[in-house]
């Protein structure tokens, strides 16, 4: 059965242990989802509809509220905030997502709007995503695919894994590494503290790559024939590259710039503990 | 909101954003609320901070400060002194450099790991140096640690007395983070001790700095919200 919401309602839903409801949903609406404790879990299909299936709902229940711009669903808060509810949902593939978790996993897989997911203690991963597309998350690995646009990624004790990403590309993170596999984005920023970073991926002409940590390793994998002014910083560490840079001393401490073809793009790689190396992709 | 720019705020407020992204800021905060409201947050923690009195403190943190600077054996002159009298003392380039970062450093990295063993301190650091005669590097990297230290004294302050309101989880994590960009600070400090001439140690400490300052600040926008 699918149930119609309309704006402004309010629905509450205690039905114990577990409940599978489906809403309808007009286009362009987001969906809100903020839970305390529990893994959240959304899929996509292709229907203008929102399947919601809660499982451990054992006390408070939840609620879904929609506005003009937002269907909301939410553990009732102000009965039992410690529930621990786990969400599996379905939604249409454009919805926009806003997800948080204080103690949960947040997994998105297929969708092609925009997502917000945060946790506090929990795993974030996101496949699809496009426009802008946030998580973060203080403890806990971040994985994003197939993801376009502005992309943020913050976590503050995990790794962050990036694969096939196009846009602008900005990643914080204090102790875990940082991979970005297959990119082609106009714009990297990558800070870090503890930890390496890789990026495999291409220079785009005029595109601006910034790779900086305190103690790893940073390695640069780019095509062969790539355009790019390079400026690289070591402070106690070595560089190696199979292109054809050589250095009679690398002097520590030091920035040290080149170009490689054209010099169209920026590519600035610093490590304070740790060494540089920039490669050929095969 | 849009953490894209929220990420901004806390460099906005500082100044520190290039025109583009100050005007892309602007812009955006127009038309979004929620990035009004952090911002308008994030002022009132500022605000708060510099006005908070907090508790007493249970012992003076000072002469422990000054114990650790000592140690680190840079030639530092007596800070303990010269922070009760606030004379004006001549210090030599090296030494002025050493003695802001080390207590840019040592005020920040030790109040909250040293808590575990150690009763609560508050502490609130400001050394005044003679202006630097030579070498850009050295006096970019003074300007940034008296820019800085000074604020993340304050926001430990705060940290510290306030921590309660903060969950378990954030707490830990919060103290990890610390931890390890307050390693980075010592280890960019002892190098540039050693070279005070690189823009690039300058630039990374500097970074440090704001990457710590930017943690500190976030917190206590969560303290001021749970509050």
């Amino acid at each position: 059965m699918v149930v119609n919401i309309i704006a402004g309602a309010l629905m509450a839903i205690t039905i114990p242990q577990s409940t599978d409801t489906t809403f309808a949903v007009d286009p362009g609406l987001r969906l809100e989802l903020h839970n305390s404790s529990g893994y959240i879990v959304v899929r996509t299909w292709e229907r203008n509809e929102v399947r919601v299936r809660a499982d451990n709902v054992f006390r408070g229940g939840f609620v879904v509220e929609r506005t003009s711009s937002a269907l909301r669903i939410g553990a009732r808060r102000w009965d039992y905030d410690d529930d621990d509810i786990d969400y599996l949902l379905t939604v249409p593939a454009a919805m926009d997502l806003e997800l948080s978790s204080s103690d949960g996993d947040i997994r998105v897989d297929g969708t092609a709007g925009e997502v917000t997911a945060r946790a506090s203690d929990g795993d974030v991963l996101i496949r699809g995503g496009s426009g802008r597309v946030s998580a973060r998350t203080s403890d806990g690995s971040i994985t994003a695919e197939n993801v376009a646009g502005r992309i943020h990624l913050e976590s503050s004790d995990g790794d962050i894994t990036v694969e096939r990403a196009t846009g602008d590309i900005e990643i914080e993170a204090t102790d875990g590494t940082v991979e970005l596999w297959e990119v082609e984005a106009t714009s990297v920023q990558v800070d870090n503290v503890d930890g390496d970073i890789m990026f495999d991926g291409v220079l785009a002409p005029r595109g601006s790559y910034r790779l900086s940590t305190h103690d790893g390793d940073i390695s640069v994998h780019i095509p062969e024939g790539t355009g790019a002014r390079v400026q690289l910083g070591i402070y106690d560490g070595d560089f190696s590259s199979n292109f054809s840079i050589t250095f009679p001393q690398w002097p520590r401490g030091r920035r040290v710039e080149f170009t490689l073809g054209n010099g169209s793009a920026e590519l600035q790689a610093e490590t304070f503990d740790g060494d540089i190396s920039l490669m050929r992709r095969p | 909101m849009s953490d894209e720019w929220t990420d901004k705020l806390s460099a906005y407020l500082d100044g520190e954003l290039s025109q583009e992204n100050r005007s892309g800021l602007e812009q955006h905060i127009e038309t979004c609320e929620d990035c009004r409201t952090a911002l308008r947050q994030l002022r009132d923690v500022v605000d708060w901070v510099s006005e908070y009195q907090g508790r007493e403190p249970e012992r003076d943190a000072w002469p422990g400060i000054s114990a650790a600077i000592s140690e680190m054996k840079r030639g530092v002159v007596d800070l303990d002194s010269r922070r009760r009298s606030r004379r004006r003392v001549e210090l030599s380039i090296p030494q002025a450099l050493a003695a802001v970062m080390a207590l840019a450093v040592v005020g920040a990295g030790s109040w909250w790991l040293a808590r575990e063993t150690a009763p609560q301190t508050q502490m609130a650091a400001v050394i005044d140096v003679s202006a630097p005669q030579a070498g850009s590097t050295v006096a970019a990297t003074i300007a940034a640690a008296q820019k800085y230290g000074p604020a993340i004294a304050d926001l430990e302050a705060v940290l510290l007395s306030e921590e309660g309101m903060l969950d378990s989880v954030t707490v830990r994590v919060l103290r990890e983070q610390l931890a390890i960009i307050d390693r980075a600070l010592m280890e960019a400090q002892e190098a540039l001790a050693r070279d005070p001439a690189s823009d690039f140690l300058a630039d990374h400490y500097t970074g440090m700095m704001r990457k710590k300052l930017r943690l500190l600040r976030g917190a206590a926008r969560q303290v001021e919200v749970s509050s």
